[in-house]
């Protein structure tokens, strides 16, 4: 039995469609992040399962209980939205009571209760502090923890990690997953960052335009994308529109403009079929001279930059546009990597790499927006 | 365009250092980012330079002229905010326009100037629209446009990217950097965010508790940083206490847990305690071989992070380590469970003392 099940959630603002027929089963125990770009829904998702907002049409069932109709208190769900309110005159420590003590523990209780959930979100040797004698980043640790206090099995977190600088952010969400995996709770995360989305995600909701697009597991959605926004949207990668010039059995051959073509082992298109082949930056491999080798294509390198454990090349392919290749670090390092704008490179693709799309019915840049 | 110097600059709020003694030379035409985390004196460092902020003490020069007392407005420079202040009841195109109007541009000219400006930052918007009617990125654009539209020399950005999705984040950041680049700009530029740094600056200054403790070249401060906080901050590190047993030419022999390892490093003496660090990267994982008697361990976890490969490994002496392996399509050696060697890169380990505070606190991010 799925802890959340929504079924047909449709939520609508005047003609608007926020939340746009909406199925979802998560199971007990479960970490599932929702993904987007702004202005997707997932926010509105999220406080549709509080029990904040009130779907428009369909039923959310929580625990095998129907709760569409039922207030956000008798949900048993802890929610902590975005713009966390602490309290600015409470201790830490009384921030956290503050949740089991309305949930009618007694005040012993509770304290116990808020010292322990400190200690996990490592705040324990801060629970005398007032609010503002804190970081950002610790705040939102707070609430956090005022979240976990009401024990509650079901824990909704809006980006629970945005106010938290970059590199701390890191660190924490590994601890974030092992935090909740420890105590067994049924998380939906909230994000617009994808890499944190793979790295504590079972599983991942990649939301647009109020639709779920695609529901898996990181590794699936990372490696088999079901659009071209998808792929773009979790990774990054490289498109480039063509037609089927031949089909054989693990080798779909795509005119991509006059002068060349790549083949891919994918072969779910037909002859003439107008194809997106996109192939993954990290995939994409940078070659100083010419080869005999499948899927070379020359182009100009146009830029690079340094990423830490890669170096990022971009690349011009004149009119199909440009590419870019992620160098692992090492291996620019190791071999002299064109570094002159300008100058011919070679890149290159392996086929099995290669993924196909049908063509989307607007222009690829649309498709791929996320904005 | 102009060089900035900043000499000795401090300044305090109340009984706290937000700036102790801060110096720093950035070059004409110069791109250079002051990364730090939160707390760390970076913004006030960059609203000194603006003029925004008066420093206690200490000097600014921009150019040959010293600036340490003059009001901004006086120190002919861009300045962009994470805040966007866009007025929201002018178009876009009379935003961008606002400050060469001030300056005594006719219409006309203003006019084409701004159709220049928006061209050079690829802003495609409608002479009508309304800030508030653009998206976040579309939004961000017209604000740099409007900084640019100026005709500063010196461009400040502080989290110029700090309201946008991790997205379009990192498409905006090359942009931003093609821009500057071609108007032969100098900027500084203030981010939390360590990869966004890495991958557009000519060089990095990294503050801690209102100092700059290191200033570098991006290779340079990745590959051989001169503090660990500098190494843990730039990206995921391994570190491992051990002791040395050799030292020698730039090349330290040392002791983990009892297994043996080469490092990079000088200096040390025999039996000295040090930190080696190594970044995830530069761990290869092989599966078990018979004879592999030290650097051997179980593969705890597995989490696939896009475009690598984040394993978790417990060693048979007790460490823990983070490996990262490229998503080439290459075989994963190892699953979960299954016993594995553990080898390093050439010259991927570097040796440092012990800090006299402690790791912990060398480290700490807040």
């Amino acid at each position: 039995m799925p802890t959340i099940k929504l079924v047909n959630v449709t939520r609508t603002f005047g003609r608007i469609k926020a939340i746009d027929r909406v199925n979802l089963e998560i199971a007990e125990g479960e970490y599932v992040c929702v993904l987007g770009p702004t202005g997707a829904g997932k926010t509105t998702l999220l406080r549709l399962i509080a029990g904040l907002a009130i779907v428009t049409s369909g039923r959310i069932e929580l625990n095998g209980r129907e709760v569409t109709n039922i207030r956000a208190e008798d949900r048993n769900a802890s929610y902590v939205p975005q713009q966390y309110a602490l309290f600015p005159h409470m201790t830490i420590r009384d921030n956290v009571a503050f949740g089991p003590l309305a949930h009618g523990f007694t005040p012993q209780q509770s304290l116990e209760t808020a010292d322990e959930m400190l200690k996990l979100v490592r705040l324990a040797h801060r629970a005398t502090a007032f609010p503002h004698e804190l970081s950002g980043g610790m705040q939102q640790r707070v609430a956090l923890a005022r979240g976990l206090a009401g024990r509650s099995p079901l824990l909704l977190l809006d980006e629970p990690l945005g106010a938290i600088d970059a590199r701390l952010r890191m660190i924490l969400r590994y601890e974030l997953r092992k935090l909740a995996k420890g105590l067994g709770v049924t998380v939906v995360h909230v994000t617009h960052d994808q890499q944190e989305a793979m790295s504590i995600a079972d599983r991942i909701a990649v939301l647009r335009d109020g639709a779920i697009r695609q529901f898996g597991r990181p590794s699936e959605i990372y490696e088999a994308p079901e659009s071209p926004f998808l792929a773009n949207f979790v990774g990054g990668a490289n498109f480039l529109e063509g037609v089927v010039v031949r089909e054989a059995r693990d080798a779909t051959m795509i005119n991509i403009a006059e002068g060349f073509s790549i083949t891919s082992s994918h072969d779910d298109h037909g002859m003439g079929d107008f194809v997106v082949a996109s192939f993954r930056q990290e995939g994409t491999l940078i070659l100083t001279n010419a080869s005999l080798e499948e899927n070379v294509v020359p182009g100009t390198l146009v830029s690079t930059s340094f990423l830490g454990s890669f170096l990022r090349c971009v690349v011009s392919l004149g009119r199909a546009g440009e590419v870019v290749a992620k160098v692992p670090l090492r291996e620019a390092l190791e071999r002299r990597l064109p570094d002159r704008t300008g100058e011919l490179v070679y890149v290159r693709a392996d086929r099995s790499r290669i993924m196909l799309f049908d063509r989307p019915k607007r222009p690829l840049a649309v498709e791929l927006e996320a904005f | 365009m102009p060089n900035v110097r900043v000499v000795g600059v401090g300044k305090k709020y109340k009984d706290i250092d937000a700036l102790h003694d801060v110096s720093l030379e950035i070059r004409d035409q110069e791109y250079v980012s002051i990364i730090g985390p939160s707390g760390c004196g970076k913004s006030t460092l960059l609203k000194c330079i603006a003029g925004i902020i008066r420093q206690d003490s200490g000097q600014i020069f921009i150019g040959d002229r010293e600036v340490s007392a003059l009001p901004p407005e006086e120190r002919q420079l861009g300045y962009m905010f994470q805040e966007i202040a866009l007025f929201p009841q002018m178009t876009s195109w009379d935003n961008i326009g606002y400050g060469p109007r001030v300056r005594g541009k006719n219409r006309e000219l203003t006019r084409q100037f701004v159709g220049q400006v928006m061209e050079l930052a690829r802003l495609k918007i409608g002479r009508h629209t309304y800030p508030d009617e653009l998206s976040g990125g579309a939004r961000q654009k017209t604000a740099l446009a409007r900084a640019i539209a100026a005709e500063p020399q010196l461009l400040l950005l502080d989290e110029p990217l700090g309201a946008l999705d991790a997205h379009v984040r990192a498409v905006l950041r090359y942009e931003l950097r093609r821009l500057v680049n071609e108007l032969g700009l100098t900027a500084i530029h203030v981010t939390h965010d360590q990869e966004e740094a890495m991958s557009i600056s000519d060089r990095l200054v990294i503050m801690k508790a209102g100092q700059v403790i290191e200033v570098g070249t991006p290779l340079e401060l990745y590959l051989s940083p001169k503090r660990l906080f500098t190494a843990n901050f730039l990206g995921e590190t391994n570190f491992i206490p051990a002791e040395v047993e050799d030292c020698d030419q730039g090349h330290v022999t040392a002791v983990a847990n009892g297994w043996s390892v080469d490092s990079r490093g000088a200096g040390f003496a025999k039996r000295e305690g040090v930190v080696l660090t190594v970044r995830p990267e530069s761990i290869i994982v092989a599966p078990l071989k018979q004879a592999d008697r030290q650097w051997v361990g179980t593969v705890r976890e597995h989490m696939l992070l896009g475009d690598c490969l984040r394993s978790e490994i417990e060693l048979d002496n007790g460490l823990r380590m983070i490996a990262q392996t490229i998503n080439q399509a290459t075989e994963i050696a190892g699953n979960v469970g299954e016993r594995v060697t553990v080898d390093f890169v050439k010259d991927g380990l570097l040796a440092y003392q012990i800090p006299a505070h402690g790791l912990d606190v060398e480290l700490a991010l807040e």
